[in-house]
């Protein structure tokens, strides 16, 4: 990269907040997606909008591609540098900057943790709802980025219900406010589509969240099934009988085995096991345990337990927490699939699963966030084998194409990123992503903001068959494609 | 330029001579009235439609039910109206994954009607006029009390198909509630008044019918009283799926749904907070009719106002001079204010100057002409920029609905 | 244009024992050792977090990387405080890891003059108990002739010079001491003297032989231990920690059955270590027979239900990072404190944060130890405790740094507390003594 560039870079930023030598740079070659990896020229560690602000600037004048970056947990490769680009690391950025309990307003700069939200409004019986299983390390920034879910945004909703306001740094440099103090701002929505927009459309440096009151009484039942089908069957009855729990969770034999090794939760032995969690009003809590409890035991459960109190309800979470990360005690070699399916499909879809495992002679560990569909089917691999990984690729892929004729989605929460803009043709027909194209190219004509992910590119696709795409440029009749 | 009679000639070539007609006075929008109504009854038609619209330089204003066309500023010009009447079906409604399908042009009470024998609502109630659609409510992004619980569109809205002016078909979200895969395009044509593109078809995320529910009254209070209160119900471990502050009649209006001793319970906790009267079913009904009805009359203005939830009692209270009559959501901080009709023109600033001073805004609905260059605030700011870009990259010939919107887009 | 010949990336590390390839493999990128570890949360740098550093080993095993200063500044500033251990789900090794590491660097890397200067001095004194009896002897000067508030502003060694009790420099723990309950001892310990221990806080070594005594140990504490290691392996030096091992595991290992009681959790997280350290099963089976302290206590139990008097005063215990850590043992000593009657254990925000002793850290990387060191003090302040609790004389040697002055609170080892509670000592008396020793301005 130009020398002149980088030396402008280092003037906008602190000491110490440009990154250039291989030892400093080179930790953030990939993010939590480790199978891509990629060599930035610069990572910049700025500590306000105003820096962020002349940083983007800076880059967007001398056409150097960028990439934000938050805590550098997510698992689709959002955060996976351009090789020579630039990182823009928010992970200093970390204060929480206000709070305003009268409003149920918390205003955080990016670098904050998911956690450290809750932790700012727990004494005062508040906490912050979307809770990706990553929250003690993974940041807001990313969270918007992503547009986070969680086990608990069945019945509190995802990372966009909780975003009122942020401030973001457009592609060319300027700083906008999106959304307002309170609900429905005059305009369109750009805040509703920036929020899950993968850090493709521009930079938020601070962001206005909403917290909750707690509710009065938190129950959680773990019932243990013989099966899967079982189980899942006994998800929908809860659905269909009108009550929305706060989360419902599934693991199997494999995954549960795996977290037990790591966390020691106590969970029994069955071939299925679901975590719901009921909250709300102590009277209306406790009937919703009863109506559960009763319809896990019509469903055929052999064991139910009542969480005794927050200590073990918290152990229990944690257990399920820690599931994907602890598998690596099962098996080394695996990859984390993210994709959804409507509930009611998940059977049928389990057992597609469970047959395409089958077929390439591997190992699948479930778990799954039952009560919205979003499934993260762990494909095992042995990285001794030679070829084993790469057919686990082709497996995980074949399961998002299950996902997709169910009438589902290629991703439930860890988003498209780098890992599968190639599958979005897929899932949407090529006017559709035409059309993201032009909303893409509104806020971001150069191209320099987060390049490469979340829609498809030759480039990186290479010739996908059928696969045309009527360039803005064409549409304006200005030129021809030949 | 093409002339009127070869546009319709063209417009009947799409969707059939039927489906064509003359607009009659019945069809301005905003007091401008457009040449051509047309009625297409498959996406393709329109997108037919629109992709013929925009080559041939003309304006389109889409129309539901109609109700709330006079939201925004009066469009700069309006060729043809496209109604969406004939796109009422539901495509699909799984009762167990709690969602459904539906076309832009079906009427919510219609909506309501398919979904209530299975025991399932979408949770969403304004109260603008019977004759509202899915499309219509979306576009504007309307509301009603059940948002304190349930959110708006926003929410509930988890996949649209729409057509952009050039006739290109899109789509976004899905039919599941979990999905983040692409851009969420649908949240910019949630209260863009048809600005950026047609609805066509909405995926709907549903709810089930509570149980068992109660209504409270909490009457003759001042505006300091209503915030009070609110808080101390807020405090008392109950979910509220409506709560409204009724104004100038201090009146709080509670509902509570749940099990049957749920509800019971929280009514019981509610009592502790105030005097507390609780309604019987059919006063119930007609009460939170009425808590709509009364601000939305006939040829009223209504501000749309927000402000900080905390700013709620100064909100009522300064209120007193220019609004008739208010519906406030205490959880919110927003309202709904049928306006004197003699409000001046500075009055209405300076209204919206105070929401303003204290981080909110004021929209008109409804606007008399004397003050439809007053629907929207006036601003000029980087997002206001990024409004233009979108408008650009979707809508280059300003087919649909121009000067409707914020900033004159 | 002409291709090159492949050349096979070479590893930056030499063959004897480098960062194993199976447990660089075994990190995930998960990234929950993040918020756990106090560098990354000072810096904000990735190479600086634990995830951070195992890439860099990863790197430098591919060849990527070379055994430059840059690189080796941040395996250096690893506090080795295993915290990440505790956070991470996966189960990584990074602490031996790091410790393989540091052994590489140690043999490849070549440190500037200055700072080859500064281990050396570290090395020549720290691990040698006599010289720290010394030195020791000099402090008891230094503090009663006043030179220490002189010398306070240099930030150097003088700084982190405790307050040494002239008890401390001329304490003995008797060579056997007998269980003072009735009958047959209910355990046979061997106590380690430790060397920083043994030459600043001799006084917590006998007071720990009492306590133990007290509660039913029959004691034994050989002459003549020399260091167990700790500060040596920590930095990387592995073959001078292998031969103070052996040393130390020939002096101790005499009765197959006492356990190794050790009240220093720096020294108790190396002895564990000592059958992969030496190797054989001797060493292995020794390594099994350590305690801290704390554990043998809460198993025991007090000796009778009117044994421990009561100190009634609000106590903040900090977590050494080489006890809660490195060795899981994070109740027993609060639960052998709270058996003490009168006794409140107050919340401490942090309190498992290391405090940035470190071993020898604080003194090759002061910066950020006192980033470190300031970060406990305020957590303490702001706990408003009569007295600090630590397992581990490093610990309280930096605490105590940063604890000085106005705010000062006074800082005790565990078994101190208890000793004084068995003794009947009065709280009032207990904290006056120990502020005035430490130089405190007298408390409420």
């Amino acid at each position: 990269m130009d020398g002149e560039v980088l030396r402008r870079l280092g003037a906008a930023l602190d000491p110490g907040a440009l990154l250039t030598a291989p030892e400093d740079v080179r930790p953030y070659e990939c993010d939590g997606l480790t199978g891509h990896r990629a060599l930035p020229a610069a990572v910049l560690l700025p500590e306000s909008t105003e820096q962020v602000a002349v940083c983007v600037r800076i880059c967007h004048d001398a056409g150097v591609p960028y990439v934000a970056r938050g805590s550098g947990t997510g698992l689709s490769g959002g955060a996976l540098p351009v090789a020579g680009g630039v990182v823009v690391c928010l992970a200093r950025m970390n204060r929480v900057l206000a709070v305003d309990l009268d409003n149920e307003r918390v205003v955080v700069q990016p670098g904050v943790t998911n956690a450290a939200v809750t932790q700012a409004v727990a004494a005062a019986g508040y906490y912050y709802a979307p809770d990706p299983s990553s929250q003690q390390v993974c940041s807001i920034g990313g969270n918007v980025a992503e547009n986070s879910g969680g086990a608990h945004c069945l019945k509190h909703g995802f990372t966009v219900n909780h975003v009122v306001a942020a401030t973001f740094v457009t592609a060319n440099g300027r700083v906008a406010r999106l959304g307002g103090a309170v609900p429905d701002a005059p305009g369109y929505d750009l805040l509703g589509l920036v929020v899950g927009s993968e850090g493709t459309l521009g930079i938020v440096t601070e962001v206005t969240l909403r917290v909750l009151r707690r509710p009065q009484s938190v129950r959680m039942i773990l019932a243990a099934f013989d099966s899967i089908e079982q189980a899942g069957a006994a998800v929908s009855r809860i659905i269909a009988a009108g009550v929305l729990p706060a989360a419902v969770e599934m693991m199997d034999r494999l995954t549960r085995e795996a977290s037990e090794q790591a966390v020691h939760a106590g969970y029994p032995d069955c071939e299925a096991l679901l975590l719901v969690e009921l909250d709300g009003p102590d009277v209306e809590c406790d009937a919703q345990v009863e109506s559960c409890r009763g319809i896990c035991v019509d469903a055929g459960a052999v064991e139910i337990r009542l969480a005794r109190d927050d200590a073990e309800r918290a152990l229990m979470w944690r257990g399920r927490r820690a599931a994907f990360a602890a598998m690596g005690r099962v098996s080394p070699g695996y990859y984390v699939q993210d994709g959804v399916v409507p509930r009611m499909r998940l059977p049928e879809v389990l057992r597609g699963i469970e047959a395409l495992a089958r077929d390439y002679g591997l190992r699948v560990g479930n778990v799954f966030h039952a009560g919205d569909g979003n499934l993260h089917p762990l494909v095992l691999y042995d990285r001794g084998v030679e070829g084993e990984a790469a057919r686990a690729l082709e497996l995980a892929g074949r399961i998002l194409d299950v996902c997709l004729a169910a009438g589902g989605s290629i991703t439930g929460e860890h988003g498209v990123g780098h890992d599968k803009a190639c599958y979005m043709p897929r899932m949407f027909s090529g006017a559709a992503l035409t059309v993201m194209d032009r909303v893409r190219a509104a806020f971001d004509p150069a191209g320099l903001c987060n390049p490469g992910k979340l829609l498809p590119t030759p480039r990186l696709c290479g010739e996908v068959p059928g696969f045309h795409r009527v360039h803005p440029v064409e549409a304006a009749g200005l030129a021809e494609r030949w | 330029m093409v002339s009127a009679a070869g546009v319709r000639e063209i417009l009947a070539g799409i969707t059939g001579d039927d489906f064509v007609r003359e607009a009659s006075a019945e069809d301005a929008v905003a007091g401008v009235q457009p040449s051509l109504v047309v009625s297409p009854g498959t996406e393709a038609e329109v997108s037919a439609v629109l992709a013929c619209a925009s080559r041939d330089g003309l304006a389109v204003v889409v129309r539901g039910g109609g109700t709330k066309l006079d939201w925004g500023a009066p469009p700069s010009r309006c060729d043809v109206l496209l109604s969406t009447a004939r796109l009422d079906a539901v495509v699909e409604h799984e009762p167990g994954d709690l969602v459904c399908v539906a076309q832009a042009g079906l009427r919510l009470d219609a909506l309501q009607a398919a979904l209530a024998p299975h025991g399932q609502r979408l949770a969403l109630d304004p109260g603008h006029g019977v004759a509202a659609t899915l499309g219509g409510i979306v576009a504007a992004g309307a509301w009603g009390p059940l948002r304190a619980r349930y959110g708006t569109a926003r929410d509930l809205v988890i996949g649209a198909r729409f057509v952009l002016a050039d006739g290109t078909v899109g789509y976004s979200g899905g039919k599941v509630v979990k999905n983040v895969a692409g851009y969420d395009v649908a949240k910019l044509l949630i209260g863009s008044l048809g600005t950026l593109a047609v609805v066509t078809e909405l995926s709907l995320r549903l709810h089930p019918l509570p149980r068992a529910s109660c209504t409270l009254a909490v009457e003759g209070l001042d505006a300091a009283a209503v915030a009070s209160v609110w808080r101390a119900v807020e405090g008392a471990a109950v979910v509220v799926s409506r709560a409204v502050a009724l104004w100038p009649d201090g009146v709080l209006l509670l509902q509570v749904d749940g099990t049957e001793d749920g509800v019971e319970a929280q009514v019981s906790a509610l009592h502790a907070t105030g005097r507390l009267r609780r309604l019987d079913a059919s006063d119930a009904e007609t009460a939170w009719t009425q808590a709509q009805a009364a601000v939305w009359t006939e040829g009223a203005t209504v501000a749309a106002i927000g402000v900080p939830r905390s700013e709620l009692a100064a909100l009522l209270d300064r209120l007193g001079g220019v609004a008739e009559r208010t519906l406030a959501l205490p959880s919110l901080g927003i309202a709904e204010s049928r306006l004197r009709p003699t409000i001046s023109e500075d009055d209405l600033r300076a209204l919206r100057a105070w929401t303003e001073q204290r981080g909110g805004h004021l929209l008109l609905r409804r606007p008399p002409a004397s003050l439809a260059r007053l629907a929207w605030p006036q601003r000029d700011d980087p997002a206001l920029d990024l409004m233009r870009a979108v408008k650009r990259s979707l809508d280059p010939t300003s087919t649909l609905a121009p000067g409707r919107f914020l900033g004159g887009i | 244009m002409a291709s090159e010949p492949a050349v096979a990336p070479v590893s930056a590390f030499d063959d004897h024992n480098p960062p194993a390839r199976e447990l660089l493999d075994d990190c995930v990128h998960c990234g929950f050792c993040l918020p756990a570890c106090p560098t990354y949360q000072l810096w904000g740098q990735e190479a600086d977090s634990p995830r951070g550093r195992i890439l860099l080993m990863d790197a430098a095993a591919r060849g990527q990387l070379t055994l430059n200063a840059e690189l080796v500044q941040h395996w250096d500033a690893c506090l080795g405080c295993m915290a990440c251990v505790t956070a991470c789900p996966s189960g990584v090794r990074y602490d031996r890891l790091i410790e393989q590491t540091r052994q590489q660097v140690e043999r490849h890397h070549r440190r500037t003059p200055l700072d080859r200067a500064r281990r050396a001095a570290v090395f020549a004194l720290f691990p040698h108990p006599r010289r720290m009896r010394a030195a020791a002897a000099l402090l008891v000067l230094y503090r009663t002739t006043g030179l220490r508030r002189l010398l306070h502003r240099t930030g150097s060694l003088a700084a982190l010079a405790p307050a040494i009790p002239s008890a401390a420099v001329t304490a003995r723990v008797p060579e056997h001491l007998p269980a003072t309950t009735p009958g047959a001892p209910r355990r046979r310990v061997v106590l380690l003297t430790g060397c920083v221990q043994q030459g600043l806080f001799g006084d917590v070594n006998a007071a720990t032989a009492r306590v133990l005594s007290a509660y039913g140990c029959a004691v034994h504490t050989p002459r003549a231990q020399g260091c167990c290691g700790a500060l040596e392996l920590h930095a990387g030096r592995e073959a001078a920690a292998v031969a103070r091992g052996r040393r130390l595991l020939d002096l101790l290992d005499r009765d197959a059955e006492a356990l190794i009681a050790v009240n220093s959790a720096g020294c108790g997280s190396v002895l564990e270590e000592y059958g992969e350290l030496l190797g054989g099963e001797r060493a292995a089976a020794f390594a099994a027979r350590v305690r801290d302290v704390s554990e043998i206590l809460a198993e025991l139990g007090p000796p009778s239900p009117d044994a421990l008097h009561p100190l009634p005063l609000r106590l903040a215990y900090h977590d050494a990072c080489h006890l809660a850590h490195a060795q899981g043992v994070r109740e027993q000593p609060r639960t052998v404190l709270a058996a003490i009657p009168g006794l409140d254990l107050v919340a401490l925000a942090e309190a498992d944060t290391c405090c940035g002793s470190a071993g020898i850290y604080n003194l090759v990387q002061p910066a950020a130890a006192a980033a470190l060191g300031r970060r406990k003090a305020e957590h303490i302040r702001a706990a408003a405790p009569d007295a600090l609790a630590a397992a581990n004389p490093g610990c309280l040697l930096q605490i105590a740094a940063h604890l000085d002055g106005a705010g000062g609170i006074p800082t005790f080892h565990p078994v101190e507390l208890l000793d004084a509670s068995l003794r009947g000592i009065p709280a009032a008396t207990l904290l006056a003594r120990r502020r005035k020793l430490q130089g405190l301005p007298p408390g409420r």
